[in-house]
């Protein structure tokens, strides 16, 4: 079970985020629908901590990328994956 | 012409009636008691057209609205030198205008964001293997590029051929009233199994995420300022900064390193 940890900065999550999706895409292609989308939950969950800390990462402020637009652009992120699980249990409910 | 004939004018000769008063070869009538005599006359072939449309979900009177604006066309447009039926040339601009009445308030066909950032990545990846070909990629080389399956590759580029088509039927936007393409959702919906949609879906994710790197990157390492002056705004240190690089490119590797891995 994939803890969700306390996503320090933007690079973080982008990388721990990739590596689930790319993870969850595995398990979706071999039928593990339930952990793909477990896979996905984590993802999001991820995205959500990190926006509710994202003002105090450095990282923002050294490339000056605004938040707002940032977690605008997170959200559009989350939105997707939020459509594929809702697609999954979809399908697997009878 | 007098008042009490006014009933027995058919469609065609009111309109040529007011063609002649706004040429100022008649003052028998003013130009808007003929239009209202033209609009009144039509009033059941515009509802009549307009409930055809009730299924759109849109209000009956806006629809008729909608179709009154096209009746008021045709009484500007219609040609009376090709002796056609004033009404089969309005039923089609009433029509028309009704259609464009619905797809502007559903804001046009909506493309799913996914199939638009896909549509992307093959089309520069036709470029791509064009550029080093001198030729059209086929359909495995284009697969092979964008790690998708054939019969994937295969759909998106039947539904970019949709979208094309949506394309210029909305440049001739001031025109025909020709029927509705297909939506995108629709085509999908018809045609996909969920392990495709699902791996789409992700795989735009995963390149939203990688352009926002792009950017962060972008904003860190190209706007050539030094480490001590960027410190100096942020109110930290210059040792503090070049630390915080230094764990940036840190996590890079590693987000390749495990990129690379998969």
């Amino acid at each position: 079970m994939t803890v969700v940890k306390e996503t320090n900065d933007l690079l973080t999550l982008i990388g721990t985020a990739i590596e689930q999706l790319r993870q969850s895409i595995e398990l979706f292609e071999t039928s593990s629908q339930a952990e793909g989308a477990t896979c996905l939950s984590f993802v999001i969950r991820e995205i959500d901590a990190y926006i509710d800390r994202a003002h105090d990462d450095p990282l923002l402020r050294l490339a000056r990328i605004d938040v707002s637009s940032l977690a605008t652009d997170l959200e559009h992120v989350k939105n997707d994956l939020v459509a594929v699980i809702a697609q999954v249990d979809n399908s697997s409910s009878p | 012409m007098v008042e009490s004939k006014l009933t027995d004018l058919n469609n065609e000769q009111l309109i040529g009636a007011l063609r002649r008063v706004i040429a100022g070869e008649s003052e028998e009538r003013s130009p808007s008691e003929l239009r209202e005599e033209i609009v009144n006359r039509n009033i059941g072939l515009v509802k009549s057209i307009a409930l055809k449309f009730r299924s759109s979900g849109e209000p009956l009177d806006d629809l008729i609205q909608a179709g009154y604006i096209g009746l008021l066309n045709a009484v500007s447009n219609f040609d009376l030198a090709r002796n056609n039926r004033f009404s089969t040339y309005a039923s089609y601009l009433i029509q028309g205008e009704i259609r464009h009445y619905i797809r502007d308030k559903r804001s046009t066909i909506r493309i799913p964001q996914w199939v638009q950032t896909m549509n992307r990545r093959i089309k520069e990846a036709e470029e791509d293997i064009f550029q080093q070909e001198g030729r059209p990629p086929t359909l495995s080389e284009l697969a092979a590029k964008v790690e998708l399956r054939e019969e994937q590759v295969r759909m998106l580029l039947r539904g970019r051929e949709s979208m094309a088509y949506v394309s210029i039927d909305q440049d001739r936007r001031s025109g025909d009233p020709n029927p509705a393409p297909p939506t995108m959702e629709r085509l999908i919906a018809e045609s996909e199994g969920l392990s495709f949609d699902i791996r789409m879906r992700i795989l735009a994710a995963i390149e939203q995420l990688t352009s926002i790197q792009q950017r962060l990157i972008q904003g860190l390492f190209y706007q050539g300022k030094s480490q001590s002056e960027v410190g100096k705004e942020m109110g930290i240190s210059q040792r503090q900064v070049s630390r915080i690089k230094e764990g940036i490119l840190s996590e890079l590797r590693e987000t390749y390193q495990s990129e690379d891995a998969n």
